[in-house]
């Protein structure tokens, strides 16, 4: 009797240890769709405070990490989103969505033969990375960050935001596209504004 | 751009996060050996979102948070 009820301690402190390894995972997402460390940490410690609270509800075996997502996105869309209401994110229509794209393949920004694509990919640094990724609309973001940042598989993601694959997949698709045409712009306007100081000092 | 390219650029995104079956997989690689304009666009775009990747994976939780969790774990 007693060894089972340590026995089941240990594996329920085995579990606990396991969630604190997520942490980082959990904080960067956490960071990028609240835009802010401040309510980042909270939104992490709510998480963590629900997960222990509910650790009997966790099946062993199944995924822990994508379990502490689905926890930290209902508390991001069910308490936070609703608490705060962010200006940011207000998101392009079609119509300018198109334009943007027509605009990009007119201007060129495809990569110069004389440019290679590694020497691209190295001129974007992380500021440039993560303002491509704040200017997505959350559910744009949230999946980059499950798929691209976290490694999720679709049927994962699709689980943890509750809803189903292809909706998952057609976000996926809209949001690196939108995200590749920031990054991109992001490029072309610092290129802009490099020749624009030259023109200056002139 | 070919239509079999078309067809190909649709399976990009499953591809590159390997959710292809095998059979799907081996014609994806197959069309991308004998094409170097689909294999380019795939790996720009391959390389593009492994560096967003790396980025945001580089940010940590700050040692208090983690210090709290860990005393909310112990509660």
């Amino acid at each position: 009797m007693s060894n089972a009820c340590c026995s089941d301690t240990d594996q329920l402190q085995a579990i606990r240890d396991e969630a604190i390894s997520y942490i980082d995972s959990l904080y960067r997402t956490a960071l990028r769709m609240t835009g802010n460390s401040a309510d980042a940490e909270d939104l992490v410690q709510e998480t963590y405070l629900r997960a222990f609270r509910s650790i009997n509800q966790f099946k062993p075996g199944t995924n822990l990490r994508a379990w502490l997502f689905k926890i930290q996105t209902n508390s991001f869309i069910n308490e936070y989103r609703k608490r705060v209401r962010r200006p940011r994110n207000t998101s392009l229509d079609d119509v300018e969505e198109y334009y943007l794209y027509s605009h990009l393949v007119e201007s060129g920004v495809q990569p110069s033969p004389s440019v290679t694509e590694d020497e691209i990919l190295a001129q974007i640094d992380d500021a440039d990375v993560f303002r491509a990724l704040d200017d997505l609309q959350d559910n744009y973001r949230q999946v980059v960050l499950l798929a691209d940042v976290e490694g999720f598989a679709y049927r994962e993601i699709a689980e943890i935001l509750d809803i189903p694959v292809g909706t998952v997949m057609s976000r996926l698709h809209r949001a690196r596209k939108r995200l590749k045409e920031q990054l991109l712009l992001t490029r072309e306007q610092n290129e802009a504004q490099f020749e624009g100081q030259n023109d200056a000092q002139v | 751009m070919m239509r079999r390219c078309e067809h190909i650029a649709a399976m990009l995104y499953q591809y590159i996060d390997r959710e292809l079956s095998g059979d799907e997989y081996r014609h994806v690689q197959q069309h991308l050996d004998r094409c170097p304009p689909c294999k380019k666009l795939f790996r720009l775009e391959e390389n593009v979102l492994t560096l967003v990747g790396e980025r945001c994976r580089k940010v940590c939780a700050p040692t208090n948070l983690v210090d709290r969790v860990r005393r909310l774990s112990a509660d």
